[in-house]
């Protein structure tokens, strides 16, 4: 599978922006993500609000409801504009969609116009009555919504206690930032402010740009280079910031729920070599990557304390988290036992078993990669990100040549740090 | 086995062989040439609104809420080896679903595809149910029932499931109630597999780059449970309206969240006229509420709905109904407004060109959605399931005139069939 196999071709259209091409005409639907990173400071409260009113309208195509209308009459395609924090940037993603060219009559021209609709929503926004740079309507409509999402994040119980388990563990460093700042911050945004921050992140954002799927990817390239063109050098972006574990911290919080959300995080120091990335990964697997792994047969299958826990590598930033729904009472018997399947693996090392299925796993989810845009699209992105560039084909035979000791060393760079308890408060909600 | 015909659809790009197996499963095997992985999803209709139905023997039996989600986590035990340990083996990806009417068990992997499709048909076809491996689950349901305890879009659909029927099974979540998970016994999961897994009930639809011959020849002998009359299915009766107006519950959450349901007065049609209901029925909800309708921009340029607001249709054999939902500040001026913009969209008419439009976003996103040959076999078990043809909605689509959209909206929003459930915040401790 010559797609397993390489890397996609990397394109430099403009200073700061790369584009990463993956063309295939196997798949229905064509896929293209450009992602613009900027450093987690004090314009996030902008960028966030900014992608919100950004998505309201352009010059041509003045409300939302024109906008639909225009990717519905693409044959349903889909552009959305959204911030986030990605490790410890601020990333604003847009991401297109639209069906093959195959699939469509033949003098239909889905993607320059698709193409032309997004660079629109960046470049060419709905402006304001008076020579304001936002209408003042939409500015307040779109802010009020954004600050009540921020005041109703708890009531998303899973996504709320992980948010709080990072921001606790993380505290002081980017990656324990909230992507929004606060909601002083938001309120404080004028329209002037979300201009300027517009032009700075045109400006100076890395950009990251991945096309994947039936689409024509020079026309991509021209797209990048006419939108980018003259863009002077972008600055540097910050380096992560990496920490070493002191003693286990553990924190409690509560809120009325039926379900406890239990976190338990690890930190690791950054592998030298590609060999060493896989270890890292076939141990996190061996511990709690799946079916496969030794906290779902123990924690679930022979204690039946959870409905599922699973542990997570977070590479670029070292850290491993473990995560469950738990009963608020088994507390102390979850973290006790994740904390001795950890020991006892990072001790005795895994089983021969123990490899084989989180091999076959890894595996098989390498092979995979061939058949999803979206997936295929997430790995390179990753890897282009992590300064890795490895083909799922390298990865695949580099994680069959570890050996056991190697996997047992890596689990052994797992360092306690924090562990997180949303527990129900003694009022119950009952439903 | 028998081949029983071919399907090629030119649409959505993929050409479906049907077949029987000796002992009765129906199969469609799609081939996806190119692709790494293959699939099989494995099915039947049984779901968890089955609760009461009568023995092929005339014994009418009763189960609690949840039996079939039970029944479901019980069969991946397998008999002597665990179904996880099994998939894991080989390295595939596996899981189960269960719905109100429906249960499916499937894989997807790229390596050692025939050993998967044993342990598929194997599992499903020969589960060991005892007291003591019925015991030892009910502490995992449990936390995957309370999980969805704290989701108040799960808890409020359900409350207004509550609002819009009397007695029906949809009331209830698949996943039954702490109280009837505690209670659910080996001989009861016994009765629902052996009066609904039979042979002819179930559906098998399989995709991937495979040879159609040799996959069916392999199968042949490993489907081998004996086949039988199919269990009697007794549901309540269930009144034209709705049971209740207006139904609130005290909540965990920051702002009342808001539902608004219409619902059909009787049972739908079957197969194809039932899947028309259901274009129709989006069609009309899209040109109502889409966020490219004028009724969906006037609103949210006034503040009376945000970016939480949604619409969409929900039925099967004896249920339909549309669902409004959204978080607001003041539930009975949400109610209000949202009713009145439904009666005025269906008296100002309906427009002609937004029709064709959306027609055409619906076509490419469910072009779009066939994409991978897990997609593709989810897809093509849910047409088997719901007795059409694979891809009958792209065809619907084609064929679906404008006047039967306009039909359709002036009967889906009658006041009379209306009900409305609120989650209403309550002080936190925390």
């Amino acid at each position: 599978m010559a797609f397993l196999q390489t890397i996609p071709e990397l394109r430099s259209p403009a200073e700061g922006v790369e584009l990463l091409c993956l063309p295939e005409p196997r798949f229905k639907r064509a896929q293209l993500s450009l992602s613009m990173d900027m450093p987690l400071d004090s314009g996030r409260a902008a960028r966030t609000l900014l992608a919100e009113v950004l998505t309201q309208g352009t010059d041509t195509l003045p409300s939302r409801l024109q906008i639909t209308r225009t990717l519905q009459d693409l044959y349903g395609a889909n552009c959305s504009l959204y911030a986030d924090r990605s490790l410890e940037s601020h990333r604003v993603t847009m991401n297109l969609g639209w069906v093959g060219d195959r699939f469509l009559p033949p003098e239909e021209l889905v993607q320059p116009r698709l193409l032309g609709l997004a660079r629109g929503l960046l470049d060419k926004p709905r402006r304001g009555a008076n020579g304001s740079a936002y209408d003042v309507e939409t500015l307040e409509r779109e802010r009020s919504s954004a600050l009540k999402r921020i005041r109703e994040r708890k009531d998303d119980r899973s996504s709320y206690a992980e948010e709080r388990f990072l921001e606790q563990m993380c505290e002081g460093e980017p990656y324990g930032l909230l992507p929004w700042d606060s909601e002083a911050a938001i309120h404080a945004l004028t329209a002037d402010d979300l201009e300027a921050a517009r032009l700075h992140l045109l400006q100076d954002a890395k950009i990251t740009c991945i096309a994947v799927g039936p689409c024509d990817v020079d026309l991509v390239e021209t797209w990048l280079k006419d939108w980018f063109g003259r863009r002077k050098a972008i600055p540097a972006q910050p380096e992560v910031v990496f920490r070493t574990p002191g003693a286990l911290r553990e924190f409690r919080e509560e809120l009325p729920m039926e379900q406890a959300q239990f976190h338990y995080g690890y930190r690791f120091e950054q592998p030298e070599t590609h060999r060493e990335h896989e270890a890292l990964g076939l141990a996190c697997s061996i511990l709690g990557g799946g079916a496969h792994g030794r906290l779902f047969r123990v924690v679930r299958e022979e204690k039946s304390l959870a409905y599922g826990i699973y542990a997570m590598l977070r590479s670029q930033k070292g850290l491993m988290t473990v995560s469950a729904g738990i009963d608020g009472e088994a507390y102390e018997e979850v973290r006790d036992e994740v904390e001795a399947q950890l020991k006892d693996l990072q001790e005795n090392g895994p089983t021969e078993e123990e490899i084989q299925f989180a091999l076959v796993n890894h595996l098989d989810r390498l092979r995979a990669l061939a058949d999803s845009g979206g997936r295929l699209a997430n790995y390179h992105l990753r890897e282009h990100w992590a300064g890795l560039h490895r083909t799922p084909a390298e990865r695949a035979k580099m994680l069959q040549e570890l050996k056991p000791g190697e996997i047992a060393e890596a689990a052994r760079r797992f360092k306690a740090d924090s562990v997180y308890l949303l527990a129900p408060s003694a009022k119950l909600v009952k439903v | 086995m028998k081949i029983l015909e071919t399907l090629k659809h030119e649409q959505a790009g993929e050409e479906v062989t049907f077949a029987r197996s000796s002992n009765g499963v129906d199969i469609a095997l799609c081939r996806t040439p190119g692709f790494t992985t293959a699939s099989g999803y494995f099915g039947l209709r049984f779901g968890s609104t089955d609760m009461r139905f009568r023995m092929p023997s005339g014994e009418v039996v009763e189960v609690p809420s949840g039996s079939a989600h039970y029944l479901e986590h019980k069969l991946f035990e397998g008999r002597e080896d665990k179904v996880f340990d099994r998939f894991g083996r080989l390295g595939a990806e596996f899981n189960g679903g269960t719905s109100f009417r429906t249960t499916n068990y499937h894989f997807t992997t790229t390596d050692h595809y025939l050993d998967c499709l044993d342990v598929l048909v194997d599992f499903v076809q020969h589960p060991l149910i005892t007291e003591e491996r019925v015991d030892k689950e009910r502490g995992i349901i449990e936390q995957e029932v309370r999980m969805y305890g704290d989701n108040p879009g799960f808890c409020g659909t359900f409350l207004l499931h509550e609002a819009l029927y009397k007695a029906h099974g949809i009331r209830i979540e698949p996943g039954g109630s702490v109280e009837d998970v505690r209670r659910i016994n080996a001989a009861e999961l016994q009765a629902c597999f052996d009066g609904f897994y039979r042979p002819r009930a179930m559906r098998l639809a399989l995709t991937g780059d495979f040879d159609v011959d040799k996959v069916l020849a392999h199968l042949d002998s490993r489907l081998d449970a004996p086949d039988g009359p199919i269990a009697e299915k007794l549901y309540p009766q269930e009144p034209a309206l709705p049971a209740e107006e207006w139904l609130e519950k005290p909540f965990s959450v920051t702002r009342p969240h808001v539902w608004i349901g219409w619902r059909e007065p009787t049972g739908l049609a079957d197969g194809r006229a039932r899947l028309r209901q259901r274009v129709l029925s989006s069609l009309v909800l899209d040109l109502a509420f889409d966020t490219s309708s004028e009724t969906h921009e006037r609103l949210y340029r006034n503040g009376d709905i945000d970016e939480t607001f949604q619409a969409y249709w929900s039925s099967d054999k004896d249920w339909g109904h549309v669902i409004v939902s959204a978080i607001c500040d003041e539930p009975k001026e949400f109610v209000k407004v949202i009713r009145k913009a439904a009666a005025d969209f269906v008296a100002d008419g309906l427009n002609k060109s937004d029709f064709e439009r959306l027609k055409r976003a619906a076509w490419g996103g469910l072009v779009s959605g066939l994409q991978t040959p897990s997609a593709l076999a989810g897809s093509i078990l849910n047409a088997m399931l719901e007795r059409v043809q694979p891809f009958a909605t792209l065809d619907m689509l084609g064929e679906i005139k404008f006047e039967e959209v306009v039909a359709r909206a002036e009967e889906m929003f009658l006041p009379k069939r209306s009900a409305v459930a609120v989650l209403i915040p309550e002080a936190e401790d925390a």
